[in-house]
């Protein structure tokens, strides 16, 4: 089932062409990643999709169905910086969320203690820390339970212990079959949490595709040793796609099913010490930085 | 409806500054409506007669007099709520709370119609307000208290009610286009009482802009004028003037036409600003 369809999506503003002839499916249960440097047009994206932004030309449409306010009800949207009445409480600032998501009051409590504010709930917004405030506008997604979440730099400005938190958060999310849209440049982020993801880069997009492909079709791993048959049982291993040699250094691309484990089973059986065998995992990084290059 | 004037309770119930402001507002309106029998003595004492005649025999509280003088006194306490407007609306952009409205699922349409439903119900609590006060008042001063002459002349009250609408409405306009509720209220200030009034007498009094331009006739078609000209001065009467002591339909007609521009271009506006 299609969540969202993203049509032939423009932006311009005065001088800039922030997004250029965007188009995105996004499926439900897909944890989706959109990926892209500062200012590639993420952002933009994200609040023409939530209506706050208006679009130049193009269209989009949620659950199938024309935009419309309704739709939005169903979508729990955590953006950049936490924006709240800073002289309500967190009760009072959830009860006005209430009212417009046409939620019942019954759920404030609950989630403020999904997310650890229960104690300060009593405390109007303008006294708690950058973290508080974050976690309140995810308590404030999460009052309808709703089946999709957006979120925009989700950790920014948090702690090690916060992004953690958060990262475990949107897991236990993803696990009840919720989709959610991530727009993060840190690519380790998406990487941990992401099923698909697309890459912009000044509002052009670059490539869409599932994490999993382009992660998991080959990994390098480096051995080396003082044996000289090494190069011949490299050449026999059945999972070796190709290899190049450095400095006696041998530099493997792998079928990533092979564990490091199999590796050194297979040269220990043939009689072979192996002096140094590092595995590099694919990262996203590295595609990403791909993707980005080709494109040049 | 009721939803969007519940959300906007919602925002200002704990807000002290609206309370603040509220109160001041409405103790203001009574003070100034009541005052008028103190305000006469202070006047006797000191001397004063107009004509020979004593002021504290000065039938300022005589139905049905009694509204017109009472609406048109209270008509200049209007810049007040109209800071609460202003208020709220600055606060909603500059908290980017106008932002997460409409991402947690307010319609643009909604929203504007949540800060119309506060202009509407500040109009009317002012309304009422000085509605009540004017009975005690009346009851307590007035020669005659048939209920004739207590209702003829209500329709001043719809014109307060009018009034107090076109105003807060040309606040939300200018509140809406710019973030800094101080500038706005500043604006608000020196061209409602300051700026327009002046350009008015020009238009209207100056030899060669009134007659040889022609702007007299521009004059009343002034946004601050034309809410002004719904209620007019009533106090001549006491001294035997001519005084118009009823709503024209033009003056009408005129404040009208601002109340459909300034609601539609704040609208206008709002919809097509990128939040």
């Amino acid at each position: 089932m299609t969540i969202l369809q993203i049509n032939n999506l423009n932006k311009r503003y005065k001088k800039v062409h922030a997004l250029n002839n965007l188009d995105l499916t996004i499926n439900k249960g897909q944890v989706f990643g959109l990926l892209g440097p500062n200012g590639s047009g993420k952002t933009t994206t994200l609040g023409i999709i939530l209506d706050v932004i208006q679009a130049s030309s193009g269209s989009y449409s949620w659950f199938g169905k024309d935009q419309s306010a309704n739709s939005r009800n169903k979508v729990g949207s955590i953006l950049e910086t936490p924006c709240f009445y800073p002289y309500l409480t967190a009760t009072q600032n959830l009860k006005v969320a209430a009212e417009i998501k046409k939620s019942g009051k019954d759920r404030i409590d609950e989630v403020l203690k999904i997310v650890g504010l229960y104690e300060r709930r009593n405390d109007s917004f303008k006294t708690y820390s950058l973290g508080m405030k974050q976690r309140l506008s995810i308590a404030s997604a999460l009052l309808n339970d709703p089946p999709v979440l957006i979120l925009d730099e989700p950790t920014n400005g948090l702690d090690p212990q916060g992004i953690a938190e958060i990262r475990q958060l949107i897991k236990e999310i993803a696990d009840q079959n919720k989709t959610i849209i991530l727009a993060s440049h840190l690519l380790d982020e998406v990487q941990k949490v992401c099923s698909h993801f697309a890459v912009l880069r000044k509002g052009v997009k670059l490539h869409e595709g599932s994490v999993h492909e382009v992660l998991s079709e080959t990994d390098e791993v480096e051995i080396s040793s003082d044996d000289e048959s090494l190069e011949k049982s490299i050449q026999d291993f059945n999972g070796t796609k190709n290899y190049v040699q450095t400095d006696g250094l041998f530099r493997l691309q792998l079928d990533s099913s092979i564990s490091n484990k199999d590796l050194n089973e297979y040269f220990f059986n043939h009689g072979i010490t192996l002096t140094h065998l590092v595995r590099n995992r694919n990262s996203l990084e590295k595609e990403f930085l791909e993707i980005l290059a080709q494109n040049d | 409806m009721i939803r969007l004037i519940r959300i906007e309770w919602l925002k200002l119930r704990n807000y002290k500054i609206f309370w603040i402001l509220l109160s001041l507002y409405l103790l203001a309106i009574v003070i100034i409506c009541s005052g008028g029998v103190a305000l006469l003595e202070w006047l006797k004492n000191e001397g004063a007669e107009f004509n020979g005649v004593d002021p504290t025999i000065i039938p300022i509280y005589d139905f049905p007099d009694i509204w017109q003088n009472m609406t048109w006194i209270a008509s200049f306490l209007k810049i007040i709520p109209a800071f609460i407007v202003i208020i709220s609306m600055t606060n909603e952009t500059t908290y980017r709370t106008n932002r997460q409205n409409i991402i947690d699922g307010l319609s643009k349409n909604e929203f504007i119609l949540s800060k119309f439903s506060l202009i509407f119900c500040l109009s009317l609590i002012s309304t009422l307000v000085i509605f009540v006060n004017g009975l005690i008042s009346g009851l307590i001063h007035s020669g005659v208290t048939d209920l004739n002459s207590i209702f003829t002349d209500i329709e001043f009250l719809g014109a307060f009610f009018i009034q107090n609408i076109i105003f807060l409405f040309f606040a939300f306009l200018l509140a809406s286009m710019m973030r800094k509720a101080g500038f706005v209220i500043v604006l608000l200030f020196m061209y409602s009482l300051i700026f327009e009034p002046v350009i008015a007498v020009l238009f209207e009094h100056e030899p060669y802009l009134s007659q040889e331009v022609g702007l007299k006739h521009i004059a009343p078609f002034l946004p601050v004028n034309a809410v002004s000209n719904l209620i007019r001065v009533p106090f001549q009467r006491y001294v035997f003037m001519e005084i118009q002591n009823y709503i024209a339909l033009k003056d009408l007609s005129i404040a009208i036409g601002w109340l459909i521009a300034f609601s539609g271009i704040s609208y206008w506006w709002f919809k097509r600003k990128d939040l």
